[in-house]
């Protein structure tokens, strides 16, 4: 295992300007949103879950089946929530958007917002309800220590690859300022957080980024990899067993810290994972298409409209995922 | 009254004093023009069905160069055994793209299938975009594994439910007409197109693993045109049956003989009359001449019953017709004056086809005014009624006596405010249901047809099994020169059409903007979280770059966009409501440089000429209502015999209209215009009694009497004619057009209804209009 260890972790924080600059009117009540583009579902409870989509739309079940649009004041496109406990979530998207929910996904509050920055955040995660992270393209990066009141951007050059790193680190030596101007246009996608199991959070993203912090993301060590395709989805099984998965249908297990490449059954890109029962995974992805694990078998299938599935979860014994033609119980052949 | 008295005198002098001269001038005419009806073509085009003027037509027109309009034809092919990935069936696929791209009529550029270079797929590699087209170029049917490739394509094009049937059996092939060969400057011959499509893909490539399924506007009006070929036999069958019932009426065969001719020299000049005016005969106004038939007839039987009726007061035959002209000549030429004037009026609709009709029907009712008041009397003073002849009727006309007297108890005082309070109640519930009466189509396919139908049957099959249909609208999105890389355009557009895709009736939709949407998630690896419309302008021109104008998606400098709604069917329902909601959407959205317009498509075609046949519907009831009245002002000099003439004829209308309601038949373009032909021909009875019952009354003969008086004289013609005039059209009924038998059904009850409302309504009322005269 080769882990870079850096000694500058943290790189830059600019404080943010608290005004936000919010987009337009609240997402408009529409009869069909539950059938249109969905991309994140989770759990706020064993009774309730939640998910997101594009035009701002969130919905919460309580069965999978019926779904209630919630009133939300943005229209941005959502990517993903995450719910602490049983009423306190957040949910990010495009926009740089995150919003916020003090009563389980019934009503929502713009915390942050900035369009003009033209990036999307694509994660986030909370640690306890001070702390906690927003991840985004282009390596966008937003923090919180108080609940979500202030958000401040960090810049981790750890993201980066060993070679791109040390050519910043001369950079830097010369020119701080064009040291970050060139950091903020290199960073990779942030695309996907674990849900931490003990006290490492993975984190995998763009240009074959899979990264883990065992300090609450404060600093990052990226692991060694031969690959350059994306990744969209990293789980923690209860097992500790890690799965890094993305473009093409490329699944790669975390073995004493190494990423060990498993052999590829679809060419779709797996964009989320989901455990089931008895330490079985489920990958989803791109065309309806899916990955069956269970120990060291895989078996692929597809459903039958082949639409792209974005998110799932595991729910009173059934997968309900977020698909972009919304939501839908998936059943495993 | 004098001088029209004088100048009947004079004519009837100067006819049957030259009455050689007449019948020879007759025959030279009738031989020009039947040289020229020989000649007449079906004509039907698509622009003649639309309201041109209408806003939405406007729209339609300003952009049909760039979108192709609403006129396209869909052609389904499908293995009827397995899926489509077979030799057999791409074999067929290619032959049949092939084909229809030399049909002439066809916009070439627009042939879209598989086959197309233009059908293509992407996908995402780690390297950026792989794609080239569906079938590649070096394909091979006969080798599985290129099948197989292809098949893979088809899902990784998008194409599955538009190209592709959703079950895999079918496949499409899409195509765009011309209106105008813009080679030769001709002008696209629908029923020509369709038979060839018939014939040439269908004829040859339908067999018992693949069938052809064709849809669009020109192949249903060639399907139309065939139905209308049916109609000869119907003609055979009307004159058959008024042949047959002239007979029974006159009883003799020389008048029957020269009804019949006369009526049909009337037909034979109005299509001769056609032709020399540059017109066609369209399918869809094929029954006019039938119409023209039925009341040339209905005129001339009242003239041989005239005829008759002198002769049996000891007359000659000579002398007879002579006295039959001069007494018909007034309410007769009134009568077919008020049925022009009737149809007429349908010309301040501002619909081509309803027009054509109007001039159509118009020009063969007075043409009528010319063979059965004229030639029908001086032909008839040619034959001889021996004594043979009268002896039929002496038994026959006191049974008739006995039961006009009982008729003549409408017109008394106490059976008129029974007959006056039950109209009235009739006309209530009439107005009620009538309020009831939808607009526009209320089935599914093409209304003109039948449902079993094989052109419904095929829109059947393609609705099911395809995602898109030919029900579809465009809301052209129209804005500033290059407008598609402003996100604030795009995402208006994109949030518009999201609220649109939830207004009920709606089934899907594409625009640019959706389809940037995923073009942009393409270029980031096609993660679908990337799905939206970039903020930045670099990387929408991007995305939109990769979309080309033949996806019919934007213009060449992308400053008109249509939003395509494409719907579950097109009742008149849904898209009223689906109008109303683009009204109201665009408001939010609409700025100075940024307009969404209505509307193309085939179902925003329909949308405007529903809107134009609604708009229409008071208008023409008002005219012609109002021709009638100032006719019967003038012929009758009388406020209240107008009255009584024309207020059964509302009652009637207004009970024609809750039939409607009722037989759940939509006011369309062929509906429209049977109102107005009821409204026109109905008249004639009313005005026929009266005319004899408004001497009486002058002579101070009571009501009753002069009402039986009139009945001796007319009520026989009367009461012939309706029933003449209403097996004609009933024959309709057995149509293959769906259309037509609605027309038959309606036009049927107006005949059959006028005419009681002329023998039962109109006397009542007359009971209490001359309540001094009981």
């Amino acid at each position: 295992m080769k882990i870079y260890k850096l000694s500058s972790l943290l790189v830059c924080i600019c404080v943010l300007v608290t005004t936000k600059s919010v987009v337009a009117a609240d997402a408009y009540m529409a009869p069909l949103a539950s059938k249109s583009l969905m991309l994140d579902i989770a759990r706020v409870s064993d009774e309730k879950l939640i998910a997101v989509g594009e035009r701002g739309h969130i919905l919460t079940s309580v069965n999978g089946l019926d779904w209630q649009q919630q009133a939300v004041p943005t229209t941005a496109t959502l990517t993903a929530v995450y719910f602490l406990d049983e009423q306190h979530g957040w949910a990010v998207g495009h926009d740089a958007t995150i919003l916020a929910t003090t009563d389980g996904g019934i009503s929502w509050t713009i915390q942050w917002q900035n369009p003009e920055l033209e990036k999307p955040l694509m994660d986030v995660h909370f640690f306890n309800l001070k702390q906690g992270i927003a991840i985004g393209a282009y390596g966008l990066f937003y923090r919180t220590e108080d609940g979500g009141q202030n958000w401040t951007r960090e810049l981790h050059a750890e993201f980066l690859s060993e070679d791109d790193q040390a050519y910043l680190e001369d950079l830097k030596k010369e020119d701080v300022s064009l040291y970050k101007q060139e950091l903020s246009s290199i960073l990779p996608h942030l695309n996907h957080l674990s849900d931490n199991q003990g006290n490492t959070l993975y984190l995998v993203g763009e240009a074959g980024l899979i990264a883990f912090s065992e300090d609450e993301g404060k600093s990052w060590q990226r692991l060694d990899i031969n690959y350059y395709g994306s990744f969209f989805a990293v789980h923690q099984q209860a097992s500790g067993a890690i799965f890094a998965a993305g473009l093409r249908g490329n699944v790669y297990r975390i073995e004493d810290g190494n990423p060990v490449h498993l052999k590829s059954l679809i060419n779709s890109s797996i964009n989320d994972i989901v455990e089931l029962d008895n330490n079985q995974l489920v990958m989803v992805g791109n065309n309806g298409r899916y990955l069956n694990v269970s120990g060291d078998s895989i078996t692929a299938g597809q459903t039958a409209e082949g639409k792209a599935i974005v998110g799932a979860v595991w729910f009173k014994g059934q997968i309900v995922t977020a698909t972009e033609a919304g939501l839908q119980i998936l059943n495993i052949k | 009254m004098l001088t029209t008295k004088k100048a009947i005198a004079i004519c009837e002098s100067a006819i049957f004093s030259h009455r050689r001269l007449v019948l020879a001038i007759f025959a030279l005419l009738t031989l020009f023009l039947g040289y020229q009806a020989t000649q007449l073509k079906l004509d039907a085009s698509f622009t003649k069905n639309i309201p041109l003027n209408h806003p939405y037509m406007q729209t339609y027109m300003k952009h049909q160069k760039d979108f192709g309009g609403a006129n396209s034809i869909l052609v389904a092919v499908c293995d009827k055994d397995s899926d489509i990935f077979n030799q057999d069936f791409f074999d067929t696929l290619k032959k049949v793209h092939d084909q229809l791209y030399f049909i002439p009529g066809i916009d070439r550029a627009q042939v879209s299938s598989l086959y197309s270079p233009s059908t293509r797929f992407t996908e995402v590699v780690e390297d950026g975009f792989a794609g080239g087209p569906v079938i590649p170029a070096d394909f091979n049917s006969s080798n599985a594994s290129a099948l197989e490739k292809v098949r893979e394509n088809v899902i990784k094009a998008g194409i599955v439910g538009r190209m592709v049937s959703d079950d895999f059996s079918c496949s499409m092939v899409n195509a765009r007409l011309l209106e105008i060969n813009p080679n030769t400057g001709e002008k696209l011959n629908t029923i020509e197109l369709a038979e060839r499509l018939e014939k040439q893909i269908r004829g040859e490539f339908e067999n018992d693993k693949i069938s052809i399924h064709i849809i669009g506007f020109a192949k249903m009006v060639g399907d139309v045109a065939n139905g209308a070929k049916g109609v000869l036999l119907f003609f055979a069958i009307a004159i058959a049956i008024t042949g047959l019932m002239v007979y029974l009426f006159s009883k003799s065969l020389q008048k029957t003989v020269l009804t019949i001719v006369c009526s049909i020299v009337s037909v034979i000049w109005q299509l001769g009359i056609l032709t020399l005016l540059g017109f066609g005969l369209d399918p869809m106004s094929i029954l006019v001449p039938f119409l023209i038939f039925a009341i040339g007839v209905s005129h001339g039987v009242q003239m041989i019953n005239a005829v008759g009726k002198e002769v049996r007061k000891g007359l000659t035959v000579c002398k007879a017709a002579q006295f039959a002209f001069v007494s018909l000549a007034l309410p007769g030429g009134i009568a077919l004056l008020s049925d022009t004037v009737g149809f007429l009026t349908l010309l301040v609709i501002d619909i081509g086809i309803i027009r054509e009709l109007a001039i159509t029907a118009s020009i063969g009712v007075a043409v009528i005014i010319l063979t059965n008041l004229i030639l029908l009397p001086v032909l008839t003073s040619y034959i001889r009624l021996g004594e043979n002849y009268k002896s039929r009727f002496v038994n026959k006309s006191l049974t008739a006596d006995k039961y006009w007297r009982w008729m003549s108890g409408a017109a008394t005082t106490r059976n008129g405010i029974i007959i006056v309070v039950v109209s009235l109640v009739l006309f209530a519930f009439g107005l009620y249901q009538s309020g009831k009466m939808q607009i526009g189509d209320l089935e599914n396919g093409a209304a003109a047809l039948h449902e079993s139908s094989r052109y419904n049957q095929d829109t059947f099959l393609i609705t099911d099994k395809f995602a898109i249909t030919v029900d579809y609208m465009s809301v052209l999105v129209e804005t500033t020169e290059d407008g598609c890389t402003s996100h604030s355009v795009m995402q208006a557009i994109d949030d518009f059409q999201w609220k649109m895709t939830n207004v009920p009736g709606v089934q899907s939709s594409v625009s640019l903007a959706s389809v940037a949407k995923i073009v942009n998630a393409g270029y980031n690896e096609g993660n679908p979280k990337w799905r939206v419309l970039p903020r930045n302008q670099q990387t929408l021109v991007q995305a939109i770059a990769r979309i080309p104008t033949s996806s019919g998606l934007l213009n060449g400098n992308c400053s008109v966009m249509p939003v395509i709604l494409f719907m579950q069917d097109h009742k008149a329902e849904t898209i009223e409501t689906v109008i109303a909601a683009v009204k109201d959407y665009r408001q939010q959205y609409e700025t100075n440089d940024l307009k969404f317009k209505l509307a193309s498509g085939p179902v925003g075609v329909m949308g405007a000429t529903n809107e134009a046949v609604k708009g229409a519907q008071n208008p023409m009831m008002w005219y012609v209502f109002g021709a009638v009245i100032l006719l019967c002002l003038l012929s009758f000099r009388s406020l209240r015999s107008t009255l009584v003439v024309v207020l059964p004829l509302y009652l009637v209308s207004v009970l024609a209209q809750a039939l409607m309601t009722y037989l759940n038949i939509g006011l369309t373009v062929s509906t429209l215009p049977v109102i107005a032909l009821g409204v026109g021909i109905g008249v004639d009875y009313g005005i026929y009694i009266l005319s004899t019952m408004n001497e009486k009354l002058k002579q101070n003969i009571p009501v009753q009497q002069a009402y039986y008086e009139a009945l001796q004289e007319r009520g026989s013609a009367v009461l012939f004619t309706g029933i003449t005039l209403a097996i004609g059209v009933s024959t309709w009924v057995f149509s293959a057009l769906k259309f037509q038998m609605d027309m038959g059904i309606l036009l049927t009850f107006m005949f059959v209804v006028n005419m009681l409302g002329a023998i039962i309504v109109l006397p009542a009322l007359a009971s209490l209009f001359w309540y001094k005269k009981q």
